[in-house]
């Protein structure tokens, strides 16, 4: 139990950094919100005027306080560039980005095993050729691979769409085949890594004592291999999970740019292209709300599969 | 004795380390393919064929040629010199960021791990937030923030990736530091520099440089996946990722020049990873495959138990690990009969668990065996792997050394102990949860059913033993394989688990092979005795004819080597 | 005989407050210029903790501990490095204790080149002799550790130890690693070594047979507390605390004959008087890791 008294202990610090460092960094930026309102010609009273009003001449301490303030409300403030509630824009874009991760990692995790596995239990060619596959999966740029998806399944073979993305209430049919090719890219690297996990875990697990005890007990095979020596690498495993899980945040950025899915990747990128500091924070911080609630996702993990973290 | 355990995982020479390097294919392949890149782009401006930045339209979109090696773009220029010029941003980027994520990890890293306590936990909380910060978004920001400078996003992205090198150099600085060693040169009075530098970090060169061929990878990918963003260099100036950028607007008509571009990236993953994992395998004891597969041999007809046999006959077992010369068990005759306690005695490299193992069909995949051993009309060293599954348990049972490793520690008592008799007697739960408790108030535990509810490492040694020797009666052998199943215990532990094998043997008939170093618990326990030495007996008889007349000059000088707490007759 | 090293009321203990547990409680010995004194003990003894507090690896929470009349406990590591002369150390493992990135001739020049700020020669002059001395051949100065068996490697140990001339060996289990026959001749080894040299070993081990035929005098320590002091013989023979006498009967002795005897007088003398519950030895056992984890 002391792993998630310690894991929300950290994830409110955590919160508390992340809000701290985007607002210290977009405070360096060499433009602010009142430049980028007012473009460049304003005047200097004008210019003034509203840096009084959005509180810009107060102490950086005094801005973040009442950042922190109004965050606390619920209040992210308002896309300098739209005008849009940031709190609305996330909304709006957090479904689609949460329906190419979700799938992304359940695929990664079942598919990463499934070849883990049956690397870890093959021999001689078969065993090659899989882990030719997890080496070549594991080391091919997710956006690139992307391309190459498009340009076999939606450009030549047109089996799927390019780009684009439909809400599931629209038509989820429409959102599975718009998701697809994303899922499967953003999933391919990450199988790769839990792949080898799996292998390497499933490997080292078969060499254990308490296997040859197994064994020797007339144990069948089956129960060794699925339940035993699943439930003892299950916790290698789900790191790696919630590890790559926080990784594909990055890739998703790429990958909402490639199939043109208004995602929060993609807010954070056009955000980032327009100085849009009210935005950058706010995908900031549900970035790391994400990250916290994989990492709890990952100590529950541990507690169920671990006996001797539930009695720490 | 096989208590010692093999050098640890980081138990790699200094010569070893580069030496055994540079003997893995793998590694010296992905060096080459690097080394030959960066050279490549490098030396950009004297190699490569074309300027990277004239056009000719004439030429455009061309497939390979002679002319051009990998063809030409959209406006003609020639790919192959464009991903020359373009890798310098990306090398220097990676190697920038590397730096930073070198210096950072190992230096943090080495702190924590060897100075512990506050240092420890402010670094450890540090890496916390370092590995669950967002670190794209906190890039992107830095990209907008420094206007595109690659150097501060590199460096940037080398700090938010060093707490996973932090964490594993500290971890592998605290494996290190518990080695005995370390307490010597602190015995020395070394000082804390010296130690670190001299001693520990050396032996931290194998992890460090798979974190770093990882990370290699990741940041490649994100510097060039930036350049894909159009967040790099600058058009028209090529780079990595802006040529799959400008790739990518020309999929539908000219998919070709996503092969360059993204290949080139792909193969230098590819060596970043294979170097990582042939690190890996050059210090890390390899992995042997215990498949419990039995070694390739075809039953032969004509092989018949001979007439008259015991209980388990061994026949002329031959093992070997690949070269016949050096066999670990040969030609080994052994009969056990029902009920007896026959120990099989002899130093490290004996052959002694080796064989043992043999009787349960257990062979390291590396083994080659021939001979026979007959158990209840079955040759063990050819059966099948469903043959072996019925003997195992049900006729040969096994117990092994150290009782804390031999349970899943996974698993309750009672979660293995009710597999393990649901695979030998055909019963249902209630009746298989009953049997537990009757197996575990065989070995003397004296509450049977609150033990069924714990786990491994809720128990004693001696605690652990019974319930392993629980879980090999599940099946109720007629065959009790023990490997140096007291030697990890206590004396006055040993003492009462012996008076257990004892009890065991006289309730149920059961046979005990015993494997062990220790000739007072042969006197202890054991009917009879095998002396062996190198993979052969050099003497087999009765405990009482053994000790009072020992045949064997060997075993005369074990006898005399064995200390003894009491006088002895002679 | 003066003493040459005195314990007195060692205490060793972690955590604080109410979490505090006390490992080692008040073990007071001497050991004697030239003698071999045995700490006895299974698992959760304590006895390794003794020796880890004595070579300043585990910090002690109380008592006096002294080398030819210097304070021991609480040294920085110059102070330590002074001592570092008279006081040495041979651990069990003999696959940890040797540097497996170092060649012999660095992991024995080390002591001499740092502490004694000998030449290089020299230094290399006495670690051939050295390395004659415990019976390995001077080629063995630039093989590495992982090119030697258990046995060889203790017997390097045992070098590196005996180099700077020590008053008084800390030997912590160093022959139960090995096969019975390496164990005789390493014995033999450090007993030719005593009677030349008079150093003084605190022998710790788990194995009453080897105290019999190697200490002078021998400490029976439990959970930490000593139970039982005396001449080696004399102890193994006549016992006279039941917690010793319980040990001297569980060792089985190599005779099937007189073994059997032993036993059965065993069963009438400790039918129920001795069954510890079994988690008492699982803690106090937690107890040493938790000690060598904290002294980290």
């Amino acid at each position: 139990m002391r792993i998630l008294v310690t894991r929300l202990a950290t994830s409110i610090v955590l919160l508390f950094v992340v809000s701290a460092l985007t607002f210290l960094l977009m405070s360096l930026l060499p433009t602010d919100a009142a430049r980028v309102i007012l473009g460049t010609t304003a005047t200097q009273e004008q210019y003034e005027a509203l840096r009084e009003q959005l509180g810009l001449n107060q102490p950086l301490i005094v801005q973040y306080g009442n950042y922190l303030a109004r965050v606390f409300s619920g209040d992210f403030g308002t896309s300098i560039f739209t005008g849009e509630p940031v709190i609305r824009s996330i909304a709006n874009r957090l479904p689609v980005t949460l329906s190419l991760l979700i799938p992304g990692i359940i695929v990664c995790a079942v598919a990463g095993m499934t070849f883990g596995y049956l690397s870890a239990l093959s021999r001689g060619g078969l065993r090659r050729v899989l882990d030719v596959l997890v080496l070549v999966g594991g080391a091919v740029p997710g956006f690139w691979l992307a391309l190459v998806m498009v340009s076999v399944f939606a450009v030549s073979l047109r089996w799927f769409p390019a780009t684009g993305y439909v809400p599931f209430a629209t038509s989820p049919g429409g959102w599975a085949t718009a998701l697809v090719l994303p899922v499967a890219a953003l999933a391919i690297q990450g199988a790769a890594g839990v792949a080898k996990i799996t292998r390497d875990g499933v490997l080292e697990a078969m060499d254990q004592d308490y296997v040859r005890t197994l064994r020797a007990a007339g144990i069948p095979r089956r129960t060794i291999y699925l339940r035993h020596i699943l439930k003892n690498t299950g916790m290698q495993v789900a790191t790696v999970v919630g590890l790559i899980f926080v990784g594909s945040l990055a890739g998703s950025v790429f990958l909402e740019q490639v199939f043109v899915l208004p995602g929060l990747g993609a807010l954070a990128y056009s955000a980032t292209n327009q100085n849009d500091l009210p935005v950058i924070q706010g995908v900031a911080l549900t970035m790391t709300l994400i990250v916290i609630v994989v990492n709890i996702c990952v100590d529950l993990s541990y507690l169920a599969l671990n006996p001797k973290a539930r009695t720490r | 004795m096989t208590a010692i355990s093999s050098p640890s995982e980081t138990g790699v020479t200094r010569r070893g380390f580069l030496h055994a390097l540079l003997h893995e294919p793998l590694a010296v392949v992905s060096l080459a393919v690097l080394a030959i890149v960066v050279s490549a782009c490098l030396l950009s401006p004297w190699l490569a064929p074309y300027d990277p930045l004239a056009q000719s339209l004439a030429d455009a979109r061309q497939l390979p040629s002679a002319a051009h090696w990998l063809g030409t773009d959209n406006l003609g220029r020639d790919v192959l010199s464009r991903l020359m010029y373009g890798g310098v941003p990306s090398i220097a980027g990676v190697g920038l960021c590397i730096a930073v994520f070198l210096v950072l990890g190992v230096v943090l890293g080495l702190l924590a791990g060897y100075l512990g306590g506050a240092v420890d936990r402010v670094i450890s909380f540090v890496v916390e937030i370092l590995m669950s910060v967002p670190s794209i978004i906190i890039v992107l920001a830095v990209v907008s923030l420094f206007s595109r400078s690659l150097n501060a996003t590199m460096i940037t992205l080398g700090v938010l990736g060093s707490g996973g090198l932090i964490r594993v150099v500290r971890a592998a600085t605290l494996k290190v530091s518990k080695d005995l060693y370390v307490d010597a040169a602190r015995v020395s009075g070394l000082g804390g520099l010296r130690i670190l530098f001299r001693h520990i970090l050396p032996r931290l060169s194998g992890p460090i440089v798979i974190q770093v061929a990882l990370f290699a990878g990741v940041a490649l990918g994100v510097q060039t996946g930036l350049g894909f963003l159009g967040l790099g260099t600058p058009p028209p100036n090529p780079s990595w990722g802006g040529m799959v950028g400008e790739a990518s607007l020309l999929v539908q008509v000219f998919p070709w020049l996503l092969v360059p571009s993204g290949g080139i990236i792909a193969l230098c993953t590819i060596a970043f990873a294979l170097l990582g994992d042939a690190t890996r395998d050059s210090f890390a004891t390899r992995v042997r495959r215990s498949s419990g597969r039995v070694p390739k041999r075809r039953p032969d007809s004509a092989d018949v138990p001979p007439p008259g046999a015991g209980l388990l006959t061994v026949e002329q077992l031959t093992v070997h690990f690949g070269d016949p010369e050096r066999p670990a068990v040969d030609r080994l005759d052994l009969t056990i009969d029902k009920g007896e306690i026959v120990g099989l005695v002899g130093e490290s490299g004996s052959g002694k668990t080796v064989t043992a193992l043999a009787c349960l069909g257990l062979f390291a995949s590396t083994a080659h065996a021939s001979g026979h051993i007959w158990f209840g009309g079955h040759d063990v060293v050819t059966a099948r792997y469903r043959e072996l599954e019925e003997i195992r348990g049900a006729g040969v049972a096994y117990v092994s050394q150290e009782p804390m490793v031999a349970l899943d520690p996974s698993f309750t008592v009672g979660t293995v102990l009710r597999e393990a008799i649901r695979a030998n007697r055909r019963v249902g739960r209630t009746e298989a949860k009953r049997i537990a408790i009757e197996l575990l108030e065989q070995v003397r535990i004296t509450e049977p059913s609150s033990l069924l509810r714990r786990y491994p490492h809720e128990l004693s040694g001696g605690m652990a033993q019974r319930v392993a020797i629980a879980i090999a009666l599940a099946g109720n052998p007629s065959l009790l394989i023990a490997d140096e199943p007291t030697t990890s215990l206590d004396v006055t532990v040993q003492a009462r688990i012996l008076e257990l094998l004892r009890t065991i043997r006289q309730e149920r008939g059961m046979a005990i092979i015993l494997v062990t170093h220790d000739l007072g618990v042969v006197a202890d326990i054991c009917d009879r005795a095998v002396v062996m030495r190198g993979g052969a007996v050099v003497e087999r008889a009765d405990v009482e004819e053994l000790y009072a007349h020992p045949a064997h000059e060997y075993t005369r000088e074990l006898l005399r080597a064995t200390p003894s707490i009491a006088e002895r007759a002679a | 005989m003066s003493a040459l090293l005195t314990v007195d009321r060692l205490q060793v203990g972690y955590g604080r407050g109410r979490r505090h547990r006390t490992v080692i409680s008040d073990v007071s010995f001497e050991v004697a210029e030239g003698e071999t004194v045995a700490l006895v003990g299974e698992s959760g003894s304590g006895k390794t903790t003794i020796g880890r507090a004595i070579l300043g690896l585990t910090p002690a929470s109380g008592g006096r501990v002294e080398l030819d009349g210097r304070n021991l406990l609480g040294l920085r590591a110059a102070e330590r490095r002074r001592i570092a002369a008279d006081l040495q150390v041979i651990f069990q493992d003999p696959y940890g204790s040797l540097n497996p990135s170092l060649t012999i001739g660095e992991i024995l020049t080390e002591p001499l080149r740092i502490q004694q700020r000998r030449g290089r020669a020299e230094s290399q002059r006495i670690v051939d002799e050295l390395l004659e001395r415990v019976g390995m051949p001077a080629s063995a100065s630039y093989r590495y550790p992982a090119q030697f068996s258990g046995g060889q490697r203790q017997r390097i140990a045992i070098a590196r130890a005996v180099s700077v001339a020590p008053r008084l060996i800390v030997c912590d289990e160093p022959t139960s690693a090995l096969d019975v026959s390496t164990q005789a001749k390493v014995l033999r080894l450090l007993a030719e070594l005593q009677q030349r040299t008079k150093v003084g070993y605190l022998f710790i081990t788990h194995d009453l047979a080897v105290v019999r035929e190697f200490a002078d005098r021998v400490i029976v320590l439990r959970h930490g507390e000593l139970v039982e002091e005396g001449p080696a013989r004399a102890v193994c023979d006549a016992p006279q605390h039941p917690y010793t006498r319980s040990l001297v009967a569980a060792a089985p002795v190599p005779d099937p004959v007189l073994q059997r005897a032993r036993r059965e007088e065993l069963a009438r003398a400790t039918a129920e008087e001795f069954d510890a519950p079994a988690s008492v030895p699982v803690s106090s056992r937690d107890l040493d890791v938790v000690i060598e984890e904290q002294s980290l």
